[in-house]
């Protein structure tokens, strides 16, 4: 394909995307789960900030929202977060439970994203930065694929029953605040 | 719209003159300029042009609905890199990008190593623990002494006003983190980069990012670097280029 034309290619999409205006993401619709928020220990919430002002290295120290549960179909969420600051390490921001804490996307020391359980790195994160997160969980092969700004980092298996999306802050086993996040761009969608 | 409607008559032009055995090349943008493509159904390659010859480098930037969420970025460039890979995305969505150059001036910088006698096993040991960052926090330290401020956007006044005196300390109860201060002399800066420069390196990398008026963080090597050079950039952006979208199809490896 020569260059004139994949110019003209995407000249043209991004011509159609204008007409249409809203989001028109291939089949992909939007999804408006509730939520309840948690907190524990050192953990408060104000608007879109979680955060945890203690250095503990024990106990339940959380602050997070918990979204609808569901076991059905495929739910993708998406969010914008930065972290303001990190005085500790090994923090949790969000979350995909399944019948219990199954895949925990969380920051370590000021510079990286990783999967709790495994410890896999999933990207190089500065602190201060946005990053956005995208969590596709398909309920019909208890999978969640995971992307750290659009591009996947990881498949996670071994997911069954019910499933819900956490965001927030959260002191994972070996982790301690005090930290400070934001999200922002909170979206879910379903097909 | 008109500015895009133009382009694409202008690339029909271009495509209609290509039919023949002589091809005009267009012109050279005058400004940045961004393109992409889709070299897969859920890979996208971008290509920016930028003819300013003063720029600091180009932060690329994309979204996924510009009317609910900001753009973040995917990277930040030296000027002579124009090219970028956005891999592996998610299937069936639509991806806005931009780039946007920055300027600003920079400070002295520093080498940062690590103990030699630290093996890499030990370093990986260490490293693997939990640590205490609480000295890391973004902060903005009292000056010692008077410092006049001064505009880095201005060509008279940017050398006197780049952070100076950048100093590392390796914080010695962890086990790659060491804590940098420096001297704010800027007015007008949108915020900090710390950059780096890997041994045997010719250029720095933007790694990390600060707000306006902080003097002092923490940041650490991950293993296996253990050594660098460092400097920080008081830094501002320029106008965003066009914007480019594309529709990304399904994953053929998801299977979903």
């Amino acid at each position: 394909m020569n260059k004139a034309k994949v110019s003209v290619a995407v000249l043209l999409v991004g011509l159609s995307a204008a007409a249409h205006s809203q989001v028109a993401n291939g089949p992909w619709s939007s999804w408006n789960p509730s939520f309840n928020t948690q907190t524990a220990g050192c953990g408060s919430i104000s608007g879109s900030t979680f955060s945890l002002s203690c250095s503990t290295g024990s106990g339940e120290q959380r602050a997070e929202r918990r979204y609808e549960t569901f076991s059905s179909g495929t739910k993708q969420f998406q969010g914008t977060v930065r972290v303001n600051s990190l005085g500790g390490d090994r923090i949790s921001l969000q979350q995909t439970f399944a019948s219990d804490a199954w895949s925990m996307i969380a920051v370590k020391k000021p510079g990286t994203l990783y999967q709790v359980r495994g410890g896999n790195t999933l990207a190089s994160y500065s602190i201060g930065s946005s990053v956005r997160i995208n969590a596709v969980c398909y309920t019909g092969s208890d999978k969640v694929v995971n992307y750290v700004n659009g591009s996947m980092v990881e498949t996670y298996t071994g997911g069954s029953g019910s499933y819900y999306f956490k965001l927030g802050a959260y002191r994972t086993s070996t982790g301690a605040g005090p930290v400070s996040v934001t999200w922002s761009g909170i979206s879910f969608y379903q097909k | 719209m008109m500015r895009l409607c133009s382009c694409v008559l202008l690339m029909f032009v271009g495509g209609l003159s290509g039919c023949s055995r002589s091809v005009t090349e267009p012109a050279a943008p005058e400004t940045l300029r961004l393109s992409a493509s889709m070299i897969s159904p859920v890979d996208i390659a971008l290509e920016w042009h930028d003819p300013a010859t003063d720029v600091a480098g180009h932060v690329l930037e994309y979204t996924n609905d510009p009317d609910k969420e900001g753009y973040v970025p995917l990277g930040f460039f030296p000027p002579n890199h124009t090219r970028f890979v956005h891999p592996r995305l998610i299937p069936e969505t639509k991806f806005y990008y931009r780039v946007r150059a920055y300027y600003g001036p920079v400070s002295n910088s520093v080498e940062v190593s690590l103990p030699k006698e630290l093996t890499a096993e030990a370093y990986a040991a260490a490293y693997a623990l939990p640590e205490d960052y609480q000295w890391a926090p973004p902060a903005t330290l009292p000056e010692s002494s008077n410092v006049t401020k001064r505009s880095i956007r201005s060509t008279t006044t940017a050398v006197e006003a780049a952070p100076s005196n950048l100093k590392a300390e390796l914080a010695t109860h962890t086990v790659s983190g060491f804590k940098l201060t420096w001297t704010d002399r800027s007015s007008d800066e949108q915020g900090f980069f710390l950059e780096w420069q890997r041994e045997g390196s010719s250029e720095f990398f933007v790694c990390a990012l600060v707000e306006p008026d902080i003097n002092s963080f923490g940041w650490a090597f991950e293993p296996p670097e253990k050594t660098g050079s460092f400097r920080i950039r008081a830094s501002y952006y320029g106008e965003p280029s066009n914007v480019v979208t594309l529709l990304t199809g399904k994953d053929p490896e998801l299977g979903e």
